[in-house]
């Protein structure tokens, strides 16, 4: 009879529970896609060319026939430059939230952003080297996601080699490597001419999205989507992975390939957010921090919020950054000013 | 259930563990006893294939485990580590359904059923109440017992526990003690290293007793654990006495001499 009972009241809140749960993770998904769908819109309306609002709803109606005459501009302004270069700023933020969530579990540490094993500097490095060039800038962004990778695995090949721990030699290969790669800019950035090279790198490297075109997304925007789903997949592993190697494996997966396939999905990911926007911090090591805050540690919920608020807050980055003076304001730089402050409370808190 | 035949083992060309063979069977309770360094942690790796071994067999269930997938392992065996820290907040439920993976298909998460049989596993050792909480916020006894629920939400014949009861208060080690009965009673055998001498007579059906890697005894805890051999192993004079408490229970016990 007690036991009865007592298995009843189990079942009870074993229901409540999920529910509970399952209902207001619901909630906080549609209200997050409104506020990414609201932000878009509000943001294609954003600009130095006034576009009124109803133009706007016309155009996303009725399509390019509603604005003809003397509006006609309108829609090649949308269509040309603000639409990639929200669609850019918004997978960008999404990407690098899935991918830092992924590398601090891997890594077993909430505090590691996607730029760990050096893919950023790496890519830097590559951009620097195809501007000092002169090449076109569709080739600044082949050099600069073939180098992101490539400084990558070859961080990934000295830390399988090393004798000890495998996780620890594989961060210090890939912060070594970036350290290089970093000095390597810096050597481009001093013999590179000051009239119009030197500018150029130094303002990639700040990150911006100013220079994205329909070209340039769609080169990035398929490894991305491709990297995301390929995360989005492996997350109820990845709850598995932050146990630990041992745990992990007694538990019937295989750590070191499931870490090797959410590496490449992570750093592709990142490789093509950089050849697109440049250096943009930050981004990959808040908004995880806050998802999990918000939904707790289990990926399988930490990935779609992560995603969904990384992309708002660096569109919303993006607006501030081509709207806040008459000149632009690089966005790596924003997202750093709001990043910093965060990483200091975090600080505090943890402590706590 | 479980059988080792020879086993050898170690790090690089260092053998750790030397040639030891022992079986457990249906609801036995081995408990691998031994001074630090005698290979205690070694051996259950081996057994939990962490490390490769030298030389020597492990059958699950009769079946070769070379010859098994990972997957195929984890659904006979699983591993209760010592509670450590953690550096993301599961929920107790979420750590404890982690359990569930080797049950399920590749690219698949757990289900309505995998999330139920986490409950029972929770209410199996009387810690429902601890579902919802965090596991970085409770106590490390409690992470003792959820961390063996885990395991029985893994639902294997073999369980494997590393020092279930260091660093906990007398309490909770008896509440690591009551968990290890419960799961005998599930008709689990399980497999625990110790560092108490006194503790296998408690629990234990079955006891290896290491020295050095190699096996000095293995076989009924009375009969292994004696004065002579455990002063052979641990180097210092050793009784065993037999206590009565207030249920007129005997109850042996092992005291260093003086």
């Amino acid at each position: 009879m007690d036991g009865l009972l007592k298995r009843s009241l189990i079942k009870k809140s074993v229901h409540r529970f999920k529910v509970q749960n399952f209902k207001s993770f619901k909630w906080l998904m549609l209200i997050l896609l409104l506020i990414s769908f609201l932000l878009i819109v509000s943001s294609l309306a954003m600009g130095f060319y006034h576009i009124s609002i109803k133009e706007l709803l016309m155009l996303l109606l009725y399509g390019e026939e509603a604005v003809t005459g003397e509006n006609s501009s309108v829609f090649i302004i949308i269509k040309n430059i603000r639409m990639p270069r929200i669609i850019a700023a918004f997978t960008i933020g999404a990407g690098l939230s899935m991918a830092g969530a992924a590398y601090q579990g891997m890594f077993k540490n909430p505090l590691v952003s996607p730029d760990i094993l050096g893919v950023s500097n790496g890519a830097g490095l590559g951009a620097a080297l195809a501007l000092t060039l002169g090449l076109s800038n569709f080739m600044v962004q082949v050099y600069a996601f073939v180098f992101g990778i490539l400084v990558v695995s070859l961080a990934y090949f000295i830390g399988s080699h090393a004798k000890f721990g495998h996780d620890v030699s594989l961060v210090l290969a890939g912060s070594m490597l970036g350290a290089l790669s970093s000095s390597f800019i810096t050597l481009l950035k001093y013999i590179a001419d000051p009239n119009d090279t030197l500018p150029a790198i130094t303002f990639w490297l700040m990150g911006s999205l100013s220079k994205v075109t329909i070209n340039s997304l769609l080169f990035s925007l398929i490894p991305m989507t491709l990297g995301c789903i390929i995360i989005y997949l492996l997350r109820w592993k990845l709850n598995l992975l932050t146990l630990g190697d041992e745990e992990a494996q007694a538990m019937g997966i295989d750590p070191k390939s499931t870490r090797l396939i959410a590496i490449a999905a992570a750093t592709i990911i990142s490789a093509s957010a950089v050849c697109l926007g440049g250096l943009i911090g930050w981004v990959g090591l808040m908004i995880p921090h806050i998802s999990r805050g918000i939904v707790g540690a289990d990926y399988r919920r930490v990935l779609p919020i992560a995603a969904l608020m990384g992309g708002s807050f660096l569109l919303l980055m993006d607006d501030l950054a081509r709207s806040l003076s008459t000149m632009e304001i690089p966005l790596g730089v924003l997202t750093a000013v709001m990043g910093a402050p965060f990483f200091i409370v975090l600080i505090v808190k943890r402590t706590r | 259930m479980l059988r080792v035949e020879n086993l050898i083992g170690g790090y690089g060309k260092r053998e750790v563990v030397k040639n030891i063979s022992f079986h457990v069977e249906k609801g036995d309770v081995l408990c691998i006893l031994g001074p630090n360094g005698c290979g205690k942690s070694t051996l259950l790796k081996l057994l939990l294939r962490f490390i490769p071994k030298k030389s020597g067999r492990i059958f699950l269930q009769g079946q070769d485990m070379d010859q098994l997938h990972r997957k195929s392992i984890a659904r006979i065996v699983s591993y209760i580590p010592q509670f450590d820290s953690m550096p993301f907040p599961y929920t107790v439920i979420e750590m404890v359904t982690m359990g569930r993976s080797c049950h399920l298909d590749r690219w698949k998460t757990p289900s309505k059923k995998d999330n139920r049989f986490a409950y029972e596993s929770l209410e199996k050792l009387r810690i429902s109440h601890l579902a919802d909480k965090l596991y970085t916020q409770i106590s490390g006894g409690e992470r003792q017992l959820v961390l063996m629920a885990r395991a029985l939400c893994q639902d294997t014949r073999v369980l494997i526990m590393d020092e279930p009861t260091a660093s906990l208060d007398f309490a909770n080690q008896q509440l690591v003690m009551d968990a290890i009965a419960t799961a005998v009673q599930e008709g689990k055998s399980i497999i625990l290293t110790t560092h108490s001498p006194s503790q296998p007579f408690t629990i234990a059906t079955k006891v290896l007793l290491l020295s050095q890697g190699s096996t000095v005894g293995f076989g009924k805890p009375l009969e292994v654990l004696t004065s002579e051999s455990l002063e052979r192993v641990y180097g210092i004079p050793m009784d065993i006495v037999t206590v009565s408490d207030r249920n007129q229970t005997n109850r042996n016990i092992c005291l260093p001499v003086h």
